[in-house]
């Protein structure tokens, strides 16, 4: 398992679109973090704000798209290739063929991740009071983590769908529903529908993004009304601490459950 | 290492379908070791299908045994899935390393002759047609398996990379080995093979038949 994990790594980190990928999230978050510094409010890491809101969603939206994608496309591709029937014809058991790939693009959305986080702390570094770089430490941290989840989700999609074109329009569609789209309709539909708790608690937990967020927020101890009224509801009524914990396990539980149903679904189905 | 002559592969009610329709069997066929078999039939008869089955990476009914117990992924069983492709950032190196990792310390029972595979430092993408084919065969004959399941091995291969080709799958009927070789050409493959077995519409067409 740790040989074909390495090799899809090595062959996932060489392609053009990863490469691509890490570069363009490096220059974006290093861009907003510069602009950051230049307004009077610096980088607003322990008061968040409009940079720290956009170095936030940055993180929570472009490594992730890049995860979803790759994860179906690599998933997919290797199903149609005959590359992952050749390697189960040879003993490679169902959860290694789901779990390596979703390390291999674990990795690369992590290396996204450290490259811009590493420039922004680079740009940083001297500008802000020690206290904020752990918290940005662990802002970082947390982005890693719905990034796996990310990948977790994009293989599940490639797992299910039948083709490499279907694996990449449904990845396309699932980035853009748990990105904006859930958020539109809570936003939408809330007020109209009168949602209660229970409803509001469960468009965050159905939603590893937007739980990343409000996370993200927790972690920088700041009111809500910056990311969204999901946020600022949920910090107002359980808290900082618990809303931590009960949300690091949501982005926890989105990572294991969409692998282990992969893993469910992938042995009902034809390689 | 040589296998027993007893050995045979066995299929009991081999069948497959997609949803209601049924795209293979039931089939029923004992194959001897030592035994290299063409499977000729037409586009979208069933070859693949049938190939596909017996490697355990599609679903089917029926049994698929082999010296009696029943055969699952990882039993002796080496597959090579028709157009097969590996990752293209890859290194033929590295492929080959893969597959070295997953057959284990098994000892070869054959290796390419020098000069069949290109340079291992290649990436998959740069390769034509035939090469990747040359590195994909390289990967599948690998070890000592049992069971040899080739789907158009000879696609894209120029006349000294099959005949190359033809001497490793070969050297493993010849150590006991059972080989099924699928193509729709008649002519790419039995001239080599011991017997043959026709599909049409997913059924046997009449009994397995001795090539004289």
């Amino acid at each position: 398992m740790i040989a074909l994990a390495a090799y899809q790594a090595r062959t996932l980190l060489r392609g053009r679109a990863t490469i691509a990928a890490i570069v363009v999230f490096a220059l974006v978050a290093g861009l907003a973090t510069l602009l950051g510094l230049g307004s009077y409010r610096q980088l607003g890491l322990g008061s968040v704000g409009p940079a720290a809101a956009a170095l936030i969603n940055l993180a929570v939206l472009l490594p992730t798209a890049q995860a979803i994608l790759l994860g179906s496309l690599v998933y997919a591709g290797d199903r149609e290739s005959g590359f992952a029937a050749m390697l189960r014809a040879r003993g490679t058991g169902v959860p290694a063929l789901v779990v390596t790939t979703w390390l291999a693009v674990t990795l690369s959305a992590w290396l996204s991740l450290l490259a811009g986080f590493g420039l922004a702390a680079v740009i940083i570094a001297g500008n802000v009071p020690l206290a904020d770089l752990a918290t940005f430490v662990l802002l970082a941290g947390l982005m890693l983590l719905v990034a796996a989840s990310a990948a977790a989700i994009g293989v599940l999609v490639g797992v299910v769908a039948g083709t490499r074109v279907q694996a990449a329009l449904a990845a396309v569609a699932m980035w853009f529903v748990l990105s904006i789209g859930l958020d539109l309709a809570v936003v939408g539909l809330g007020a109209y529908l009168r949602f209660g708790e229970a409803a509001i608690i469960g468009a965050i937990v159905i939603d590893p993004l937007t739980t990343a967020r409000i996370a993200a927020l927790g972690l920088l101890d700041a009111n809500g009304s910056v990311l969204g009224p999901v946020g600022a509801y949920l910090l107002d009524r359980i808290g900082r601490a618990g809303t931590l914990v009960g949300l690091l396990s949501v982005i926890l539980a989105w990572t294991a459950v969409p692998l282990g149903v992969a893993i469910a679904v992938q042995r009902r189905r034809d390689l | 290492m040589t296998l027993a002559a007893d050995n045979q592969l066995e299929l009991r009610g081999l069948a497959k379908a997609y949803g209601k329709r049924a795209v293979l069997g039931p089939i029923d066929l004992v194959i001897p070791a030592a035994t290299l078999v063409a499977v000729l039939g037409t586009n979208g008869a069933g070859k693949s299908t049938l190939l596909g089955s017996i490697a355990g990476v599609l679903r089917h009914t029926g049994r698929v045994s082999y010296a009696g117990a029943s055969i699952r992924p990882g039993d002796g069983c080496a597959y090579l899935p028709q157009r097969m492709r590996f990752p293209a950032h890859a290194t033929v190196d590295e492929t080959l390393g893969l597959f070295r990792q997953l057959v284990g310390q098994v000892v070869d029972r054959v290796t390419p002759a020098d000069g069949f595979l290109p340079e291992g430092a290649r990436r998959i993408e740069e390769l034509s047609g035939g090469q990747a084919q040359r590195v994909a065969l390289a990967c599948t004959v690998m070890g000592a398996p049992r069971i040899l399941l080739l789907d158009e091995p000879f696609a894209n291969l120029d006349e000294p990379g099959r005949a190359e080709a033809t001497r490793l799958v070969r050297a493993h009927r010849d150590a006991g080995a059972t080989v099924l070789v699928a193509s729709p050409a008649a002519a790419d493959v039995l001239s080599i093979c011991d017997r043959s077995i026709t599909i049409e519409a997913g059924r046997l067409v009449g009994p397995m038949e001795t090539i004289t």
